[in-house]
């Protein structure tokens, strides 16, 4: 009795993890679920975000810089990103990393119009998350802790990131 | 008997058309398809054997120094002054980090990992020498402490230290990562000399060399 029980445990722990315990996409890796620590940022227009805004959301967690390369190239991909889950359980959140408001307003201008960043003034937010390279995203689950790690730019709209995009949406 | 004519001076009958004249045809048509078969394979051979040859593979390395096994790549991309001058410029950074930034010679460096292992990597064991004898490499430490004697502002200094190479990494199964090294100015063929290791435990060992490495100059 007490073996099958066991088992049952096991057996739901492992199922109502909404999140595939399957491999994961190319160039993610798994954190070790740590909290995040708040921050608050500030956008070119002076509107500020601060991290503890987004508990029971999920968060896309971008740092860029507009001269790294792989950061302009994925930036169309996260335009059509943030329009696919506008609305869904999930805040995408562009950092720039110690650029000014006119460089950041004149690439985003050319590559994504409609794309919002927020502004990491003096790169000391960056240097605290310590990004792998730029560009980096991080994913911070609902319940504020860092779950995954995106290495480099990510074509977002490929079906393997979409999948797992929705899992982490279905998962709680 | 029905004749066919193949030109007005040479009549033959097409009897005699078959019997004759078809095997030589296909004779020469066959031959002339083996002679275009040959030629192209020639062709080929030698072309590969050119471009394989010890010559062409060391004038390919002199444009593109770097290093290539199957777990890694490193490739190395020197910048002239005037590049490296155009990058930071349009970044906004002010005349005296330019004039700081003149000094030294800048050669972006990439690390890819090729296959399914961690591939490490650790500036402290990265070597440059020129005829034997060291060239120094300007660490973040000492950046830093020029930035503040310049009074750089604190946005520049991040965006600076986000160009240069990491100190040290330990790189996912496909990872890259890339940035700059600052060497002061030498007109000598650098040789690189690194030791990077693959798997979780760092259990193997990789010695690299790569030589003739120049730090550009404009043109």
């Amino acid at each position: 009795m007490k073996l099958r029980l066991s088992l049952f445990t096991v057996f739901f722990i492992i199922f109502s993890s909404n999140i595939v315990a399957k491999e994961l996409p190319r160039g993610l890796i798994t954190l070790d679920n740590s909290l995040a620590k708040n921050f608050t940022v500030t956008d070119y227009d002076g509107k500020e975000y601060e991290l503890k805004s987004s508990k029971g959301k999920w968060v896309f967690l971008h740092f860029w810089a507009s001269w790294c390369g792989p950061c302009r190239k994925e930036m169309p991909v996260l335009y059509k990103l943030t329009k696919q889950l506008a609305g869904k359980p999930i805040d995408i959140i562009l950092i720039n990393t110690a650029e000014d408001e006119d460089t950041i307003f004149s690439f985003l201008g050319t590559v994504a119009p409609d794309l919002h960043s927020y502004m990491d003034k003096d790169g000391s937010l960056t240097e605290i998350w310590a990004p792998r390279g730029l560009p980096t995203t991080f994913f911070i689950d609902p319940q504020g802790r860092k779950r995954f790690l995106a290495l480099g730019g990510r074509a977002w709209d490929e079906p393997v990131y979409q999948e797992f995009i929705a899992q982490l949406l279905k998962s709680k | 008997m029905r004749w066919t004519g193949i030109s007005n001076s040479y009549l033959v009958s097409n009897h005699d058309f078959r019997s004759i004249w078809l095997p030589i045809v296909y004779r020469y048509a066959i031959h002339y398809i083996m002679y275009s078969i040959l030629r192209h394979l020639f062709f080929l051979l030698f072309t590969w054997g050119f471009l394989l040859s010890p010559g062409i593979a060391k004038a390919k390395q002199d444009k593109k120094p770097g290093f290539e096994n199957n777990e890694f790549k490193i490739s190395l991309f020197p910048r002239t002054v005037n590049q490296t001058i155009a990058f930071y410029t349009g970044r906004g950074f002010p005349a005296a980090a330019l004039d700081e930034l003149k000094t030294m010679c800048f050669i972006t460096i990439s690390v890819s990992n090729k296959g399914k292992e961690r591939v490490w990597f650790d500036l402290d064991n990265w070597t440059f020498s020129a005829e034997k004898v060291q060239v120094t490499r300007r660490l973040r430490p000492e950046w830093i402490q020029r930035w503040n004697e310049i009074g750089l502002e604190k946005r520049f200094q991040s965006t600076f230290r986000w160009t240069l190479m990491p100190e040290k990494m330990g790189l996912y199964a496909h990872e890259g990562e890339g940035g700059n090294i600052t060497l002061l100015r030498t007109d000598k063929p650098i040789t690189i000399t690194a030791i990077l290791h693959v798997g979780v435990d760092k259990s193997k060992r990789y010695p690299v060399e790569i030589k003739n490495v120049l730090c550009a100059r404009d043109k």
